[in-house]
């Protein structure tokens, strides 16, 4: 499959209930060699509860200048989580599900990194 | 409201981290000797074996950088289908910083077709087409 | 920080490898260089009102601005200018035919640049040729020049702010700056020229209206 499938699908809870929409795929570099890389998987995505897509990801980066666009970015961008892939259920349909008891984790880069 | 400072961080992983859309779509692809291939326009990942049943354990893997015709999808809106799309393998991939290197060079590679038949059929048949600047 | 502008300065710094001493030039070039401009065009507008308007003489062709600097100047003055405008519009006309090249290219992750021999950068030299020749066809239409680039500038003017916004957000990236990332007092004055530009870009039009465009 490709990114843009996952890209803009609505997620919802095991309920039902609307966690928001896909606005990016975080990967995870820490696999075994592949070439000149390592293999790379989906490590979760990125989900916000509103309807336009990022834009500069001034939420997950921790860059705050310049200062209004940080924080009106930012703000744009409020409550935007991380989702594991271990707590994906299903991708059908153009929608993901979470799988019940499913976390809903900080989508900031610096908490992710190793 | 969801606080960002009341979400946990998650797991941490023992490697780099990328976001796919921040970090890799729209940027540049040069080959080792600096010449620009083409942007990344999509990321083919596998495809897992059960999309109703999804497995912890096998999430899906990156397999290749996509290069296609994606401005009018872009600007009005649908999806191209996967066909439509020329790979770069991710195992080529050698650097991924603002923009993204790789170790194959440009005229091996399918992605930058265009580019050669525009040499080949275009700029070649004008007079000085192929000579050196200055 | 028109988009022409910016596509053909910073790819020209990369087409000229420019190093950190080539910005101190570049400093002075935009300091002293663009308010000459601006200087110029003021100039031109007011000597226009001074000298043209209470005449009842309209002015429809570029040359015709050069009608004061003839009066105060003869022969020479004419000369000079003429000189001068000719300099000038074949110039913009070399750097808006390169940006285009550049923007297209760029925009698509083409090979691009005069650095390149046209087999290497086709597609970039392909759009040039192109340009020019929609150029060239359009002024075949018999459309007054004048009145087409005033058009074009009040979009360029629209377009300020998706230039410039970008570019102030590079600014201050360090993935692309490393630790040369703008300070709080470049960005405060950033963030104050970008409230201008947004104003400047949506008056545009209604000013544009309001004035007849130059009717």
């Amino acid at each position: 499959m490709i990114l843009s499938d996952l890209l803009g699908s609505p997620v919802l809870t095991a309920d039902g209930e609307r966690v928001g929409q896909v606005v990016d795929a975080r990967l995870a570099l820490d696999g075994p060699p592949d070439g000149f890389m390592v293999r790379t998987r989906v490590y979760g995505l990125v989900v916000s509860p509103h309807a336009h897509r990022s834009f500069a990801g001034y939420e997950r980066t921790g860059v705050d200048a310049p200062a209004l666009i940080a924080r009106f970015l930012s703000w744009r961008a409020r409550g935007s989580v991380l989702v594991l892939w271990t707590d994906l259920a299903s991708f059908t349909d153009d929608v993901v599900r979470l799988r019940p008891g499913a976390r809903l984790y900080s989508p900031r880069l610096e908490h992710s990194g190793p | 409201m969801r606080n960002d400072r009341e979400l946990p961080a998650p797991p941490p992983v023992a490697g780099r981290v990328l976001d796919a859309d921040l970090e890799l779509l729209d940027r540049q692809i040069l080959d080792p000797d600096g010449v620009p291939i083409s942007a990344v326009d999509d990321l083919e990942l596998s495809t897992p074996a059960d999309l109703a049943r999804l497995d912890p354990e096998h999430p899906p893997v990156v397999q290749a950088l996509l290069t296609g015709p994606i401005l009018m999808t872009r600007i009005f809106g649908g999806r191209l289908p996967e066909s439509r799309f020329i790979r770069i393998p991710w195992s080529i991939v050698t650097r991924v910083g603002t923009v993204v290197s790789v170790g194959a060079a440009a005229d091996s590679l399918d992605a930058s077709w265009t580019e050669r038949w525009m040499r080949d059929h275009v700029i070649s048949r004008i007079p000085g087409g192929r000579h050196d600047p200055e | 920080m028109t988009p022409y502008e910016v596509f053909f300065y910073s790819s020209g710094a990369i087409e000229e490898k420019w190093t950190p001493k080539d910005l101190k030039q570049s400093r002075l070039n935009v300091l002293v260089g663009f308010p000459l401009g601006a200087i110029l065009s003021l100039s031109i507008v007011a000597c226009s009102a001074i000298v043209l308007l209470p005449k009842g003489i309209g002015v429809a062709s570029l040359f015709e601005t050069a009608l004061p600097v003839a009066q105060a100047f003869g022969k020479i003055g004419l000369i000079i200018a003429i000189l001068g405008f000719v300099a000038v519009t074949f110039g913009a006309a070399l750097e808006v035919t390169l940006s285009s090249g550049y923007a297209l290219s760029q925009f698509f992750g083409w090979p691009w640049g005069k650095f390149r021999r046209p087999a290497a950068a086709s597609r970039f030299h392909v759009v040039m040729i192109l340009s020019l020749l929609a150029a060239i066809g359009i002024l075949f239409t018999g459309v007054d020049p004048v009145q087409l680039t005033e058009f074009s500038v009040v979009f360029s003017a629209i377009a300020l702010p998706l230039t410039y916004l970008p570019i102030l957000i590079v600014a201050n990236d360090p993935g692309y700056m490393g630790d040369q990332v703008n300070g709080k007092v470049t960005n405060f004055f950033g963030l104050v020229f970008l409230g201008i530009v947004l104003l400047a870009s949506i008056a545009a039009i209604p000013l544009m209206i309001i004035s007849g465009a130059g009717a």
